[in-house]
Formats: structure tokens, C-alpha cells, sequence
């Protein structure tokens, strides 16, 4: 086993999709590049929950963008802003959607999303979202987000 | 081309490119069938035309969106030629040029190094937050390194982001990130040697590096009038060894274990001295005399001074044939400069010792003690 797929083995990760199809695309595409401890939401609050009193540590957050009670940028926005006690402020989160705006992408970008993948997701993609995301660590400083208006 | 969605074609790419029309969605809709040539061409392209002056806002906006995905989504030599050409861009977004310097090594170095885009606040959150050498490497190489840049690159750098921050002219090296530079790496001869180079040095690091460079440097130092013409042992200011709690006045263990002899022997240890010598930060001093008397090891009186002075010390006082109302007094002052020792900055003489001085007497007033009339004038001295 390489380095590489050790590390991604290991790796504790939330999967928040409201498309149930969807969802089960993006597990088996993380089970496919060879993370074994998936959790799944189905909405912006249930996610929330997840993370604020997690299991174990959670290291990275794939979520969909549009979500039904709280959509994926606000799911950042929290955690940029030291808002979920239970995660580090700067841990690994990548967005994902169907339709990219111009908005999204700079909401994104303010808000130090580490990845921003286009439906639809392969897992060739995702694993290289995935490495580059985890290789890409921001510096941990809520107050660098104050000024990032809560998205809609 | 307005209202035309832009997206790169195959062929060559023209010398300026227009932002105009660019629109992300498209180009993410383009994306998978660009050759990655051109696609690389695109972007290195884009990234050194980005917000010239002129452009169009809602285009940048457009512009910045397509290179935000682009360097999320592509591995290696893409990105790295962004970088490359976003590095000279004067007009290189923060946002952009913030994403890149958290990127790899490779992406990130040259806008670590270049980019104007970047304020020493941000490079400094990245200094304390990156495991990478070679960025802080890059970032102590910069054309302008402010003071607190400087402090973050000292404490977090390794000796080569060390010696090209000191080779730096236009870096602002406080004499707090000189002192942290020289804890951390005065085992280096060329570091020291650097620190030698640097125009602006104050005579505290340069009494530090005196004894340590070599006597070439050495004159230089002294035809700077850094320090004095005589050797720092003369001159009446302290040494200052990081193995050390405090200063030594002595070159070595054994020439203060004579001295310490010597006094003893012709009477001269008194319990003022000893107070002097603990507020002065002579430590060893005051360690030796008293385990020469008490026929304790040196390592066991230190230990002791270190763990509760209040507690051993009226013993160590009597086995000295010290007046026993200096017992407090001691005590206090030992206190103090242990604490001192650990939150102070020794390569500030005056201000260490006058904080050991000052906490005693605090100590003593806070516990309402009635100095007699020597003790006053000794703490009034120093």
C-alpha cells in the first residue's frame, strides 16, 4: 500500500448530498479511491449536528452546495468562522454541484473551500480533488472570515 | 465578443487576452474537451492579464472564478505556470494570489516570493501555520519583510530561511527576532556570520556574537563601535549563555569555583552580596557560594533554589553563617529572577535585572516585611 492510499484510508469523512442517488454516487466514489469511515446527511442542519459532536474527528466534509435546511456554503461559512466547537476552523471541506456560478465559486473562495468539484463526480476526479484538498492546508483565523457575509 | 460566452479554442493564443465575455459556467462546460495544452495556455494567459487596469469589473470577477476552479480541480505543471505568471502580474487579486500560497510548495513559492498581492499579516498566518521550509524560505527572501514578519520567519524557520532572511537588506529584523535567531542557530558559523553582515545591530547581539565569530569579524565588529575594544569579560557586561540560568561573569565553571573560594576564604561573602548578585543575575554565583558552604553539589542547591527557595533556603543561609534576617530577602529575590529567567528576554541587561529587583521588593511589600535600613539601600542601588 502506498503513502498516499494509507493516508486516504484512514481518513474520517462526511458526505452531505439531499439526492439520494447522489449520495450513494459520491460514497462509492470515496470507498473507490479507498476511504473506509463514511458518514452521510441528508440536509445543512443534520450535517451540522453531525459535526458538532462527532464520534471521532472528522477530517474532511464533502457537501453539496444546494441543500434543503441549510445549504453547504453556510456549512463552511460556520466552520470558517469557529462556529462548529467540535472541528478545527481550517479542516478540509470541498464543495460540490451541479451548477456552477460565478457567486458559488467566489463565495467558495472567500470562505477558503479547499475544493470545488463539478457534477458529475467520477472517482478519478474526486481523488484528485481529495489529495490537492488535503495537501492544501489555510491558515486557522476566524477573523479572517468576519467580513464574509452568511450566505443565502 | 459581448454576450458571446468565451471560451479558449485550439490554435494560438493572442498576445493580450481579452477578458471580456468570459463566463465560468461556460467554461466549465467547455473544460473536459480542452486539450490539456491548451487549456494550460488559457490559464497562464488569464492569469497574467487578470485585472489590468481598464478591465471590465463583472469580467475579473468572471476571470478570477475561472482560475479559482482551475486551481482547485488540475494537479502540477498547470497550476505551477499560473503561478509563474500571477507572481508578475502587478495587479494579481488577493484572493487568487492567497488560494496559490497555500498550495504546494511548487505553486506556491514564486507568489510567496513576488506577489505585492499579499499583505505581511497573511504571510505571517502562513509562516505559523505551514510545515513547509521552503515557503518560508521564499517568504524571507521577499523585497520588503516587515518587523513582525521577521519575528514569525525567526522563530518558526529552520538556518536556511534564517540566513536568507539575514541576507535580506530590506528585511526589518527587530533585535527580539536577531536574539531568537541566535538562540535557535548560533551553532552555525555562517549564520553568525550573516548576523555579522546585517548594517543595523545593536551592541547586545553583537556582544553576543564577539566571543563566537572569528577574530577577523570580531575587529569588525569592535571598528563599528559595536562593543568596546576590550574583551566582553572586561568590559564589565555580563555573559549570556543559553546553558545558563541568568549571566556568568567567568569564562568558565572552574574559574568561578576559584573565585567563589578565594571570597570565601578572605570573609568576603556577605548576605548583601549574595541578594546583589541574584538581583543582578549572577544565579551561578549564588548557587556556588552556597554549595560550597553547605557541602551540597551544585546541581542539588540549583534544584533546590529552583523548587522552593522559601523552603531550603533558611538552611543553605545558615550553613553560609549569613545573617538570618536576609532569609526573606533572598528568597523573594530568588523567586524573582527565576521567574524572570523564564519570561524574559536575558539580551536586555537593564530590563532583566530591574525586573528581578522590582518583583522582589513587590513580594516583600506584599507580604508586609520591614526592611531594615542596608536592605532598603541596597534595593535603592539597585
Amino acid at each position: 500500500m502506498s503513502v498516499r492510499e494509507s493516508l486516504i484510508e484512514s481518513l474520517v469523512c462526511l458526505v452531505v448530498d439531499n439526492d439520494a442517488h447522489q449520495l450513494a454516487v459520491l460514497k462509492a466514489g470515496l470507498i473507490a479511491v479507498g476511504i473506509k469511515e463514511i458518514l452521510a446527511a441528508t440536509g445543512g442542519s443534520q450535517a451540522f449536528d453531525i459535526l458538532t459532536a462527532p464520534k471521532r474527528p472528522i477530517d474532511l466534509v464533502l457537501s453539496d452546495i444546494n441543500l434543503p435546511t441549510g445549504n453547504g456554503l453556510q456549512l463552511l461559512h460556520a466552520l470558517r468562522t469557529g462556529r462548529i466547537k467540535g472541528m478545527r476552523s481550517n479542516a478540509t471541506f470541498i464543495l460540490t454541484t451541479a451548477s456552477p456560478t460565478t457567486e458559488t465559486v467566489k463565495t467558495a473562495a472567500a470562505l477558503d473551500a479547499n475544493g470545488y468539484v463539478v457534477k458529475p463526480v467520477v472517482p478519478e476526479k474526486l481523488e484528485t480533488a481529495l489529495l490537492k484538498a488535503r495537501r492544501n492546508v489555510f491558515p486557522a483565523v476566524p477573523a479572517r472570515y468576519a467580513d464574509v457575509p452568511e450566505p443565502n | 465578443m459581448t454576450g458571446q460566452p468565451q471560451t479558449p479554442k485550439s490554435g494560438t493564443m493572442p498576445s493580450k487576452l481579452s477578458l471580456q465575455g468570459l463566463n465560468t459556467a461556460a467554461y466549465l462546460k467547455a473544460e473536459p474537451q480542452l486539450p490539456a495544452e491548451h487549456r494550460a495556455t488559457f490559464a497562464t494567459h488569464l492569469a497574467a492579464a487578470l485585472n489590468a487596469p481598464g478591465d471590465d469589473p463583472a469580467d475579473v470577477a468572471e476571470a478570477e472564478s475561472i482560475l479559482r476552479v482551475i486551481i482547485w480541480n488540475t494537479e502540477g505543471s498547470v497550476v505551477e505556470s499560473i503561478a509563474q505568471a500571477a507572481a508578475s502580474n502587478p495587479h494579481m487579486t488577493n484572493s487568487l494570489a492567497w488560494a496559490m500560497a497555500n498550495d504546494d510548495e511548487a505553486v506556491a513559492t514564486p507568489i510567496l516570493q513576488s506577489s505585492h498581492a499579499l499583505s505581511d499579516s497573511e504571510l505571517t498566518s502562513i509562516v505559523e501555520t505551514t510545515e513547509s521550509f521552503s515557503k518560508m524560505g521564499a517568504i524571507a527572501g521577499r523585497d520588503s519583510v516587515g518587523a513582525d514578519l521577521s519575528r514569525a520567519l525567526a522563530l518558526h524557520g529552520d538556518e536556511d530561511t534564517a540566513h536568507r532572511l539575514l541576507n535580506n537588506a530590506n528585511a526589518d529584523i527587530p533585535e527580539d527576532a536577531l536574539t531568537c535567531i541566535l538562540d535557535r542557530h548560533e551553532q552555525h558559523q555562517h549564520i553568525l556570520e550573516d548576523m555579522v553582515g546585517r548594517e543595523k545591530l545593536s551592541s547586545a547581539i553583537a556582544e553576543r556574537l564577539i566571543d563566537k565569530v572569528s577574530p577577523a569579524l570580531a575587529d569588525g565588529l569592535r571598528a563599528r563601535n559595536l562593543v568596546s575594544n576590550q574583551s566582553s569579560t572586561d568590559t564589565g557586561l555580563p555573559r549570556i549563555d543559553r546553558n545558563i540560568m541568568g549571566y556568568r561573569d567567568e569564562k568558565s565553571p572552574e574559574e568561578l569555583d576559584a573565585l567563589v573560594s578565594q571570597m570565601i576564604a578572605q570573609n568576603e561573602i556577605t548576605a548583601a552580596l549574595l541578594v546583589q548578585k541574584i538581583c543582578e543575575g549572577y544565579f551561578e554565583f549564588f548557587v556556588s557560594v552556597l554549595a560550597e558552604t553547605s557541602k551540597l553539589t551544585k546541581d542539588d542547591v540549583r534544584e533546590q533554589m529552583i523548587q522552593s527557595p522559601a523552603k531550603t533556603l533558611p538552611t543553605l543561609w545558615k550553613s553560609a553563617s549569613l545573617q538570618a534576617d536576609w532569609v526573606p530577602v533572598a528568597s523573594a529575590a530568588v523567586t524573582a529572577f527565576i521567574f524572570a529567567n523564564k519570561n524574559y528576554n536575558k539580551s536586555d541587561i537593564p530590563m532583566f535585572r530591574r525586573n528581578i529587583s522590582d518583583r522582589a521588593l513587590s513580594s516583600l511589600r506584599a507580604e508586609k516585611r520591614k526592611l531594615t535600613d542596608e536592605q532598603t539601600r541596597l534595593f535603592r542601588e539597585l
